[in-house]
């Protein structure tokens, strides 16, 4: 047996020999790293357990043939639809669902009737009221004319909220595909006069102008998938929207002089656009820099016409799960052709805004597009459509394919000039590359909105984040700064990431900047960039076009890294927990030598270490008996206890004759060893990131991984051996964990400077010295005197105005 | 700040309330850290405010000032943040908050406060009124820490003064 003895006592925690990891009974239940076999159902023939999609994996679809028509004058939509559904699954169907989410804006919708106010509310808002009687009054909502089938006979149907059922005659068999016709029409919503709108139109009253903005306006198939049946959760705003792929051939009607900005291609532009508009749209397909398709010239013009006439926009689209429009008098746009390097093919991408939009918009937005194609298809899969469009209008951020609203505008002055801050500009350039980056997710990797926000929100961020780096050299961090997190994680009225869409509270930290952190931790510290990027990519090829679950994320991450996650999926994933591991403690040994002469030597060394009280020199001038008798001293008197006897000795050598030669070796290895003493007080288990700085200056960086958690998920210790030796250690010194409360994670223990104390120091500093110097030198006295003066007042003061107010509020 | 003078800037703010500008992606939120800091005496606050909202706050009571530096905003929210915000002992006593600094980033503006922590003091009053003048649906989360151990709520538009405490009573203390 191997022996080691202390050399330096622990400062922290006290003296500890006990070496080994406190083993005790952990129940699996209890396991943090067991499987997530509770949380994910089991594979099957359409999704396996690799999170890929299953031999027989299917998905409907749904092709539309859409005769729209906008009306600027009374603000409606007509529309007619033919809609032709392919049952792609095994199962016969006897009806067929309807998503018909303008619903959403009926005054006795779900989402109007589920609204609450507080208990205690006995004011309100004039502009709050009036949005409640506004969506009371307006009369919002599909108006369904007809539905008939393909020969022309009516079918019947029944409106549940914002779902709608079609009884089919016979039931549609499996791989089979109907037919059925819709016309209705609804009046389309202000924008601003309802939360979370998504669409909607936008009033101009200097120029009596609209910017309309269209989307969820024709009843679309609700999804039907091999894990949900129908999904039949009501539209109530927050959870977004859950959709079948289809291809797509709509004919907009606007006044004739609009510019339609929409889902697609343009089928007929020689019949729609000025034959300068074309000549400019080829040369934009190859040019270098963005160039004007209207010229902002050419779009206040068009502000005061006032054509009676309509023209009819025919675009098509194939393979999108959804489709929205745009149209205004109002509209500049400008294009350029982006050549993907990927496949060599061009992405028109293009911009459409209003002046109030300008300078802003011309500069940055084509070229936010842009950029967010290039670098999303790195990371992502390449862009399969043939357009991507900006546009600007009353919504602040919003997504469908190929088609994004993006709401920021520099700021218009009373004498008719436009600033904008910088957070504007850059606001306006994230939302961009935010909104066309939803092309990727969920419009291409199409998961279920309604039900989970963070999958296409979360993993959109994070690439957004990515995009920003690649934008220029300092872009802060922002929402993927594990830093950035820790308040959030640490606050006690959160939910899980994986909570449902509707039911998520604080949104922005929950499924925008969590998941996205996590995400980055993921790619930065724990699996590193290569296996990261590559499995995140994986997960996008491997779901394209295809709707994936977050089983199906969680275990392609797993299936192409190799690396087992589930603890990392549980742990930010499913519960609220927060990181906070401690360096409890440091421990220095060297190995006992058992050679007599060496660790009597030592334990000397000990023994007078101890000596430290006074009373053990304070009597060293007296004169000492012994020296004036010398006939007492005795063998006792040169030798103390630790003086090495024969007897020892022998025992030693008989100890080394027995022993093997590398064992000698090991008894007279003078390694420093370490025992680096860990604890997790938050609960959320992550790597230790250990930085060790030695006493000649070098520093040695140990990454052990979090299953060092494994036998015991709250004191773990760790053995170093080394030559040198140590003068401190940290605990993630990088900040990659998003450990919350860093002050237990030095050793020695240092004086954390919180973000609050640095930026007191730096305000000090930032003291106007010649003010300071121009005040009057006042006695500690007066000083005094003021002070308190000053606080019997206020405390007066305070006590009666809050009794005061308590009266008056009674 | 006392209360009623709180009470009073509630209602002249009121009145300046604009439409939901309906931004999918702006969260309208903030977060208030504060650190009961036992050790040093002192209560530490640290406000996260989106960068965003603050200009367009700017903008709303001083107009657009075009490139906004960091004095002026510093300027503005500290008279802002003074009528939005305010914390109280148990007996209804203002604690009187002493400004620090403000970080402005690109997406976020920090703001710091500090006050001074009475010996045993477990208990804090607090009104959080911080964008909600202008934004209907603004949500301000605030996380009280003391010891190590966190205490959180989120103050809506209609929320009333909150307590929270470490040794009493945790829930609303009513208006009316």
């Amino acid at each position: 047996m191997l022996k080691i003895k202390p050399v330096l006592f622990g400062i922290l925690g006290g003296v500890l020999f006990t070496i080994a990891v406190n083993a005790q009974t952990i129940e699996q239940a209890n396991d943090k790293f067991r499987q997530l076999n509770e949380y994910l159902p089991t594979s099957n023939v359409y999704r396996t357990a690799s999170g890929a999609p299953g031999h027989q994996y299917w998905q409907q679809q749904a092709d539309y043939k859409i005769d729209v028509t906008l009306n600027d004058d009374n603000q409606t939509l007509t529309g007619s639809a033919t809609i032709t559904y392919y049952n792609n699954s095994p199962d016969a169907l006897k009806y067929i669902w309807m998503q018909m989410d303008q619903n959403r804006f009926e005054s006795k919708s779900m989402d109007q009737l589920s609204r609450v106010t507080p208990k205690n509310t006995t004011e309100m808002t004039m502009e709050r009221f009036r949005k409640h009687v506004e969506e009371q009054v307006f009369d919002g909502g599909y108006k369904v004319t007809a539905l008939t089938d393909s020969g022309g006979a009516a079918l019947s149907s029944t409106t549940v909220g914002s779902m709608m059922r079609i009884d089919l005659p016979t039931p549609l068999a499996a791989g089979q595909r109907t037919e059925f016709t819709i016309n209705w029409w609804y009046n389309i919503p202000d924008a601003r006069k309802f939360k979370l709108s998504r669409q909607g139109y936008e009033h101009f009253p200097d120029d009596n102008n609209k910017i309309y903005e269209i989307a969820q306006w024709y009843p679309r198939v609700t999804a039907y998938s091999d894990y949900e049946g129908w999904h039949n959760k009501e539209y109530q705003g927050s959870g977004e929207f859950t959709l079948e792929f289809g291809d797509y051939d709509v004919t907009i009607t606007a006044p004739a002089d609009h510019i339609v900005a929409s889902t697609g291609v343009l089928q007929n532009d020689a019949e729609v656009l000025t034959p300068a508009q074309r000549d400019r749209l080829i040369e934009a397909r190859t040019a270098s820099e963005p160039m004007f398709i209207v010229t902002p010239d050419e779009a206040v013009a068009n502000q005061s016409s006032r054509s009676s006439e309509t023209k009819s926009w025919h675009y098509k689209a194939e393979t999108v799960r959804d489709f929205a429009f745009a149209a205004s008098r109002k509209f500049i746009w400008d294009a350029m052709g982006y050549r993907m390097k990927e496949n060599g093919k061009t992405v028109m991408a293009m911009s459409y805004y209003p002046m109030a939009g300008q300078p802003l918009w011309s500069d940055i937005s084509t070229q936010a597009v842009m950029h967010t194609l290039q670098v999303y298809n790195k990371y992502s899969l390449t862009y399969p459509y043939p357009v991507a469009l900006s546009i600007n209008g009353p919504i602040g951020g919003m997504e469908y394919p190929m088609i994004s609203f993006n709401g920021a505008r520099p700021t218009i002055h009373d004498d008719g000039t436009r600033t904008y801050g910088r957070a504007t500009k850059h606001g306006l350039i994230g939302v961009i590359i935010h909104e066309v980056g939803h092309n990727y997710y969920p419009m291409i990797i199409n998961s279920d909105e309604r039900q989970w926000t963070w999958m296409d929100e979360g993993m959109n961020t994070f690439v957004q984040n990515l995009a920003h780096q690649e934008w220029k050299d300092d872009y802060p961090l922002g929402r993927i700064d594990p830093r950035n997190i820790v308040n959030y994680m640490t606050s006690t009225n959160q939910v899980p990431i994986m909570s449902n869409a509707e039911s998520v509270i604080q949104k922005g930290n929950n499924a925008y900047a969590k998941p996205a952190t996590a995400f980055n931790i993921l790619r930065e510290s724990i699996l590193g960039k290569e296996l990261f990027d590559f499995a995140f990519r994986e997960f996008a090829q491997r779901w394209k076009f295809k709707r994936p679950t977050p089983a199906d994320f969680f275990r392609t991450m797993e299936d192409a890294s190799g690396v087992d996650l589930d603890w990392f999926w549980r742990g930010w994933f499913y519960t609220t927990d927060h990181v906070d591991m401690s360096l409890d403690n440091v421990r220095h040994f060297t190995i006992n030598t058992q050679d007599p002469d060496v660790e009597e030597a030592f334990k000397r060394r000990k023994e007078m270490e101890k000596r430290t009280h006074p009373s053990y020199f304070s009597n060293d001038e007296l004169p000492k008996r012994i020296d004036e008798f010398p006939t007492i001293k005795d063998f006792y008197n040169d030798n103390d206890e630790f003086t090495v006897t024969n007897k020892l000795r022998n025992k030693y050598h008989e100890l080394i004759a027995g022993l093997e030669d590398w064992q000698i070796e090991m008894l007279n290895n003078n390694s420093n060893i370490y025992m680096l003493d860990f604890s997790n007080v938050g609960g959320l288990l992550m790597p230790l990131y250990v930085e060790v700085e030695y006493e000649d200056g070098t520093k040695e960086e140990h990454r052990l991984p979090a299953e060092i958690w494994k036998l015991n998920y709250e004191h773990v210790t760790k053995m170093i051996v080394t030559d040198k030796k140590i003068a401190s250690v940290v605990l993630d010194p990088k900040y990659e964990t998003a450990d919350t409360d860093m002050h237990n994670n030095f050793y020695p223990r240092r004086i954390v400077e919180s973000r609050f104390d640095l930026v007191k120091e730096k305000a000090r500093d930032r003291r106007d010295m010649l003010k300071e110097n121009a005040e009057e030198v006042k006695s500690l006295e007066d000083y005094k005197k003021e002070e308190a003066d000053k606080d019997a007042e206020n405390k007066e003061k305070s006590v009666e105005n809050f009794k005061k107010y308590l009266e008056e509020t009674r | 700040m006392k209360l009623r003078s709180f009470s009073r800037f509630l209602i002249i703010i009121m009145t300046l309330c604009v439409a939901d500008l309906s931004h999918a992606h702006r969260f309208y939120a903030s977060f208030s850290q504060i650190d009961m800091q036992s050790e040093k005496g002192t209560i530490e606050i640290t406000h996260r405010l989106f960068t965003h909202d603050i200009e367009d706050l700017l903008i709303r009571y001083q107009g657009g000032a075009g490139e906004l530096d960091d004095d002026v905003i510093e300027k503005f929210l500290q008279n802002y943040i003074i009528q939005a915000f305010a914390i109280y002992n148990p007996e209804g006593e203002s604690i009187p908050l002493n400004w620090i600094a403000i970080e402005v980033t690109l997406n976020d503006i920090f703001v710091y406060q500090e006050a001074p922590l009475e010996k045993n003091q477990q208990t804090l009053i607090i009104a959080n009124r911080i964008l909600m003048d202008l934004f209907e649906d603004q949500s301000n989360t605030v996380n009280l820490k003391l010891d190590g151990k966190v205490k959180s709520y989120t103050f809506h538009k209609d929320s009333e003064l909150y307590q929270i405490s470490f040794s009493g009573r945790t829930g609303n203390v009513p208006l009316n």
